[in-house]
């Protein structure tokens, strides 16, 4: 009876450490909003001005999550105003910015010391409703709707640009299966 | 007293122990908001903090976390609710400690179960022996079966109301799958469908179904009226100024009946201060945002009328 009991101690055990070995985290940085209808993105933006996400339907929407404070999205800065320039010759997307954590006066200097024109909201909260645990992160949001692409990390206008042709050329704008991004 | 005896002693003040445990775990107090949101701001994980609480990090999303913690406390979320959000949002790796339900509660348990089964085994293995040898005696198997399963059943106490005091009930005392909705966790649904696939109109008419059975819910007047303001710039987008202007008022009057209520609502004072903005009526913005300071608002609500209150002088 005694052996019969140390061996189930010591099975015990062993499935336990069976347990912990597989049920690590899962580290990749998909966005489960990839394949879904976007969250409300709205508010008024740091010009005053009503933003509603919904108004761009029918278009291309890259949702851009910052901070002034991070350099790496100072960084990535000038590829959003290549990106910005590139969606109002084409007509093909718009761009809004999602500030993180920061404050009116780093966001007003940041965008004078850097440039671009597009909609900022000041809102970490709505980092929240998208699942922002870094930033800068991209989502893009499609004509329909549809989060269709992310990115963790700085983005490149080129990478978005390709995500947007690529996607164009799929007869319903599909979503990619995995995130675009690294 | 025989050493059975003495056995059965030391089992019944164990089980005794763990009923006693049990009782207070349960018996506790209902916490305040604070306490409450101290414990949850336990209980998550930073995302990018490797296993730290977001309580104890300085990193930008966990001071995200905890505003929306402290938010949807005053909001009257359950902590069902405030973890179902997360969840969504961060996946499982937000939890700091297992829920303690259904197949988690084995991850209290048996933690418990293995140590004090293998106490009990290594004390029959080693601590009986030379007493049997002593004695001439072979080990009795019906001495220690007794004490396994009752030492099993004190683990599996143990584990059970460990889970319960540390897992992730007991914050607010709620149990899960509870059968009635409250007009606050309807709002929440409310507020949750418009930040989710439903969508405004479906949103819209949830908060009509919170007014119709409690016509003074602030929170249901103040957000009925914010996502109509909202929708108003869906009109202006398509070139439908009267339509836009048509809902502005519209919003705003469910926000007055919401400050006619409660003047002390920051959310209807700050949303108020939006629309008069878009009104470009200047003096009413300075006296809501006015307003709005002296009420310790969120700090969300101040990062919202922060620039409507720059241009406008206030």
């Amino acid at each position: 009876m005694i052996r019969w009991l140390s061996v189930a101690v010591g099975a015990t055990l062993l499935g336990l450490v069976a347990l912990l070995a597989t049920g690590g985290s899962d580290d990749d940085a998909t966005s489960a909003l990839v394949g879904q209808r976007t969250p409300l993105i709205g508010g008024i933006t740091t010009g005053g001005e009503l933003y509603n996400i919904d108004d761009a339907r029918g278009r291309w929407v890259v949702v851009n999550v910052f901070g002034s404070w991070c350099p790496p999205c100072v960084d990535e800065h000038p590829e959003l105003v290549e990106l910005d320039r590139w969606g109002d010759q084409t007509g093909e997307a718009e761009l809004v910015s999602i500030a993180f954590q920061d404050t009116p006066e780093g966001i007003a200097e940041f965008f004078e010391r850097y440039g671009g024109e597009w909609p900022v909201l000041n809102d970490s909260q709505l980092a929240l409703q998208l699942g922002v645990a870094q930033v800068p992160e991209t989502f893009l949001v499609a004509p329909s709707g549809i989060v269709a692409a992310h990115w963790a990390g700085p983005v490149t206008a080129e990478a978005v640009a390709a995500t947007i042709e690529a996607l164009e050329q799929q007869p319903s704008q599909e979503p990619a299966t995995e995130d675009s991004g690294s | 007293m025989t050493a059975q005896a003495r056995s059965v002693g030391w089992l019944v003040l164990a089980v005794a122990a763990a009923v006693l445990l049990s009782i207070a775990a349960l018996a506790q107090g209902a916490p305040t908001a604070e306490d409450r949101i101290a414990v949850l701001n336990q209980s998550y994980a930073c995302p990018v903090c490797d296993g730290q609480a977001v309580s104890e990090s300085n990193a930008p999303v966990a001071a995200t976390i905890r505003e929306f913690i402290r938010t949807e406390v005053a909001r009257g979320a359950s902590d069902d609710e405030i973890r179902d959000s997360l969840v969504a949002r961060y996946g499982g790796e937000v939890l700091l400690r297992p829920p303690s339900d259904g197949v988690s509660t084995l991850l209290w348990v048996l933690p418990v179960v293995v140590l004090v089964t293998g106490g009990i085994g290594a004390w029959a293995l080693f601590g009986r022996r030379p007493r049997s040898n002593e004695s001439g005696v072979a080990p009795t198997v019906g001495r220690v079966w007794p004490i396994a399963v009752g030492g099993v059943v004190i683990a599996v106490g143990f584990g059970l109301v460990l889970a319960q005091v540390a897992g992730e009930r007991g914050v607010d005392g709620a149990l899960t799958g509870e059968a009635a909705t409250s007009p606050r966790q309807m709002v929440a649904q409310c507020q949750a469908m418009a930040a989710g696939d439903e969508g405004l109109v479906p949103a819209l008419q949830c908060f009509d179904e919170v007014l119709a059975t409690d016509p003074t819910n602030i929170e249901a007047l103040t957000y009925r009226g914010w996502y109509v303001v909202l929708a108003a710039s869906s009109a202006e987008a398509e070139g439908d100024s009267a339509a836009a202007a048509e809902l502005i008022d519209s919003g705003l009057g469910y926000l007055d009946d919401a400050v006619a209520i409660d003047p002390s609502y920051p959310d209807a004072r700050a949303f108020r201060a939006v629309v008069y903005s878009r009104q470009e009526r200047p003096d009413e913005v300075c006296a809501e945002i006015s307003e709005l300071r002296a009420l310790d608002p969120p700090e969300m609500m101040l990062q919202l009328t922060g620039s409507i209150a720059e241009q406008n002088g206030c």
